[in-house]
């Protein structure tokens, strides 16, 4: 995927994995790996990149002896998600828009 | 590579970066490793799948905004605590005076030392309750004068310490004492 596109879609996703339930590190890496492919320490960039727009919270729990950090989504985080669905179908009408040309030849 | 191998090895390579930056970014991995360790990885594959030392230290060096890793670098100026100067001001009188005093002394030997002739009473008797070490064999007399009450006034001095001590050599009696020359008269002390 051309790298531009990905990187407008990461924070999305990322968002979109911890939307129904709050989620860790590793976890979030695999519910996103049937979509796209992420890095450790891209991931690490796009959540303390959330984290300063208030659009996800962070909280420390124990587990198995030993911390993990869990991830919130917020109001604003859900309110991105909306955005982007909003932004999409904008998309999806250039998109057939594109396609139709080559459907009509 | 164990997981201690990994952060000893990422935490080496990211010296000198604002400490809590690293701190945060190398337990992220850490928990990452042990997320993988988890579900059943072994331990050198978790390591191998989380990245490459150079690789992951790179990326942060490059994500460390600029002006974070100066302010690391810039020495912080060492501020005066309130506790500090009050005590400071409350030992003052202790203190100073005792500056003042170390200050006295080294001026009054110091000019006895560096004028080294006759000067007052006073002063030249401090000197040589200082530097009475100058009761040594090594010296020469330099001169002579006869004064009216019969005695010889020499001048002493001290090849160890270079010093002037006045002393009257009684050329009759062949005694010799220290003497201080004050006014054509001679004090003993």
């Amino acid at each position: 995927m051309d790298i531009q596109l990905k990187r407008g879609l990461l924070d999305v996703c990322v968002l979109a994995a911890i939307k129904d339930e709050d989620s860790y590190g590793y976890k979030i890496i695999k519910d996103m790996k049937p979509y796209i492919e992420m890095s450790e320490s891209t991931l690490y960039t796009i959540l303390k990149r959330l984290e300063l727009s208030g659009m996800l919270t962070v909280r420390t729990s124990e587990h198995g002896g030993r911390l993990r950090k869990y991830y919130h989504i917020t109001k604003a985080g859900l309110g991105r998600i909306e955005d982007f669905k909003d932004e999409w179908r904008e998309v999806m009408s250039i998109y057939r828009f594109v396609t139709k040309e080559d459907d009509v030849k | 590579m164990t997981k201690r191998e990994f952060i000893a090895q990422l935490q080496k390579k990211l010296q000198g970066l604002p400490k809590q930056e690293v701190e945060e970014r190398i337990s992220f991995y850490g928990e990452m490793i042990e997320d993988r360790m988890e579900e059943g990885m072994e331990e050198p594959q978790a390591v191998a799948d989380v990245g490459t030392v150079e690789e992951i230290s790179a990326q942060i060096i490059s994500e460390i905004p600029l002006t974070k890793i100066a302010k690391e670098r810039v020495k912080p100026k060492r501020r005066w605590e309130t506790w500090e100067i009050v005590l400071l001001a409350i030992g003052s009188p202790i203190w100073l005076s005792l500056v003042v005093a170390v200050f006295a002394v080294g001026a009054f030997n110091l000019y006895s030392i560096v004028v080294c002739r006759r000067c007052a009473v006073v002063c030249f008797r401090f000197t040589c309750c200082v530097c009475s070490f100058c009761n040594c064999s090594r010296y020469h007399i330099s001169d002579y004068r006869k004064q009216s009450s019969g005695r010889c006034y020499g001048r002493r001095r001290c090849r160890l310490y270079g010093l002037c001590h006045n002393y009257v050599h009684c050329l009759q009696s062949g005694d010799e004492r220290r003497y201080i020359a004050y006014k054509n008269d001679c004090f003993r002390y």
